[in-house]
């Protein structure tokens, strides 16, 4: 039983290591920009890794990114602590950039990543060229000379990305429902 | 009249507003004229706005340089292991595969990515069979992969290049996740799906770094699952360093 064990162990490992290592970065650099502190957003991608393993049964059968979820609970903690702090009747002023986190995104978080979920879903030639033109704010003719295509030929695929995205963005507002735990 | 035929291809890219003059001008002419057109240039304007939504972190790959947030929550993960339901372990195999399949298409937000393995002496303690790409983490759990996905693993016996692949069918295309070890620093690669008729799609491209540790990479190329006949390692010039029949 023990090298049973050890073997289990071992797969649970490998798990949060590649998700720590694809994502990590980024669930870092977004929560320490929801929270305005490193060490807040250091818990909140251990707390994010743990409720990501604990539900791994649930993400392996998910129809979608793994990182639009992992991204949602991030935010979910950050909004939940966000909440607990602002209940309690003595606390260190909030700060401001928190009180905005959790007003703001209250009403877009399902918006927001949807959308990062069906950017991602998109063929890679489609996804690059909305990442550059829209996310990275390039032009037309540094995009086209960034991916090496022509820039009739950027047009298109921005159309089509858009309109995929479009397809994938109807009726799939709940698609990321029940990622609270 | 000016407004041209019906045609609504650069709506999306008049939305982002990607048109030079001559061109906008025609689209806007049109769009006078056509009650179809203007509906649907309002909704991919929508989704031009919910594209705008996409946090810009989301744009990064790869692990921070936070190894003691990593090692934190393996402790954790190992105390509610030893505690915890013993019947949901049997479904992280699964996830497990699902994640090494590449289900994020990482390398096509950025081009293409090379991630170095974990820093040498990062969390000692652990040792599974990630650390090093000539042990594939795909092989173990191949039992319980995603429906459909595909893995495989081969040697050159020329180049003594090494390619592992996960290979994940999605809606007409795949995703696919690589392990490659053996090519010398510096080469440019490109990771090519070959297709049945002979078609090659690029999946991902990465340079090989000094260190000699291999490279795990994820992309996505746009052949139909059923057609993948193979997929290879080749350098820009060409060159062919490792092929995995598929």
């Amino acid at each position: 039983m023990a090298g049973c064990q050890r073997r289990h162990t071992s797969s649970d490992e490998v798990l949060i290591r590649s998700w720590y290592e694809e994502h990590g970065a980024a669930l870092l650099a977004y929560g320490t920009r929801l929270t305005g502190d490193r060490a807040a957003a250091e818990d909140v991608l251990q707390e994010t890794l743990i409720r990501a393993w604990r539900h791994s049964a649930k993400l392996s059968e998910l129809d979608g990114s793994v990182r639009g979820w992992l991204f949602t609970v991030a935010r979910n903690i950050i909004t939940d602590r966000a909440r607990a702090r602002a209940v309690r009747p003595v606390e260190v002023a909030e700060r401001e950039v928190t009180v905005a986190v959790e007003r703001d995104h209250a009403d877009r978080v399902v918006d927001s990543l949807v959308a990062l979920e069906a950017l991602e879903r998109l063929p890679d030639e489609q996804r690059s060229v909305l990442v550059e033109i829209y996310l990275r704010g390039r032009s037309l003719h540094e995009t086209a000379d960034r991916l090496g295509i022509p820039t009739g030929t950027v047009k298109s695929r921005a159309h089509h990305g858009l309109k995929v995205m479009r397809r994938r963005l109807t009726g799939r507002a709940t698609a990321l429902g029940g990622v609270t735990g | 009249m000016t407004a041209p035929t019906h045609d609504s291809r650069l709506l999306g890219a008049y939305a982002l507003e990607l048109l030079d003059p001559p061109e906008r001008d025609d689209v806007e002419a049109h769009l006078a004229d056509c009650p179809e057109c203007r509906a649907d240039l309002a909704e991919l304007s929508a989704v031009k706005a919910a594209l705008g939504e996409v946090p810009a972190e989301a744009l990064l790959h790869g692990p921070p340089d936070a190894d003691e947030v990593l090692a934190r929550t393996l402790r954790q993960m190992r105390v509610e292991a030893a505690t915890g339901d013993r019947r949901r372990r049997a479904f992280v195999l699964a996830a497990a595969v699902a994640v090494l399949a590449g289900t994020l298409g990482a390398g096509a937000v950025i081009g293409a990515r090379s991630v170095p393995r974990p820093a040498p002496g990062s969390d000692a303690e652990a040792g599974p069979p990630t650390a090093p790409p000539t042990a594939p983490p795909v092989a173990p759990t191949a039992r319980t992969p995603a429906p459909g996905t595909r893995v495989g693993s081969v040697v050159d016996p020329v180049t003594g290049a090494r390619l592992t692949v996960s290979m994940t069918p999605a809606a007409g295309w795949v995703r696919v996740n690589a392990s490659v070890t053996g090519i010398p620093a510096g080469e440019n690669c490109r990771l090519v799906v070959v297709g049945r008729d002979g078609v090659h799609e690029i999946a991902a491209g990465w340079i090989v770094a000094d260190r000699g540790e291999g490279t795990n990479l994820d992309g996505s190329a746009a052949v139909a699952p059923a057609d993948v006949t193979a997929v290879q390692v080749r350098a820009t010039d060409g060159r062919t360093y490792v092929t995995l029949p598929l």
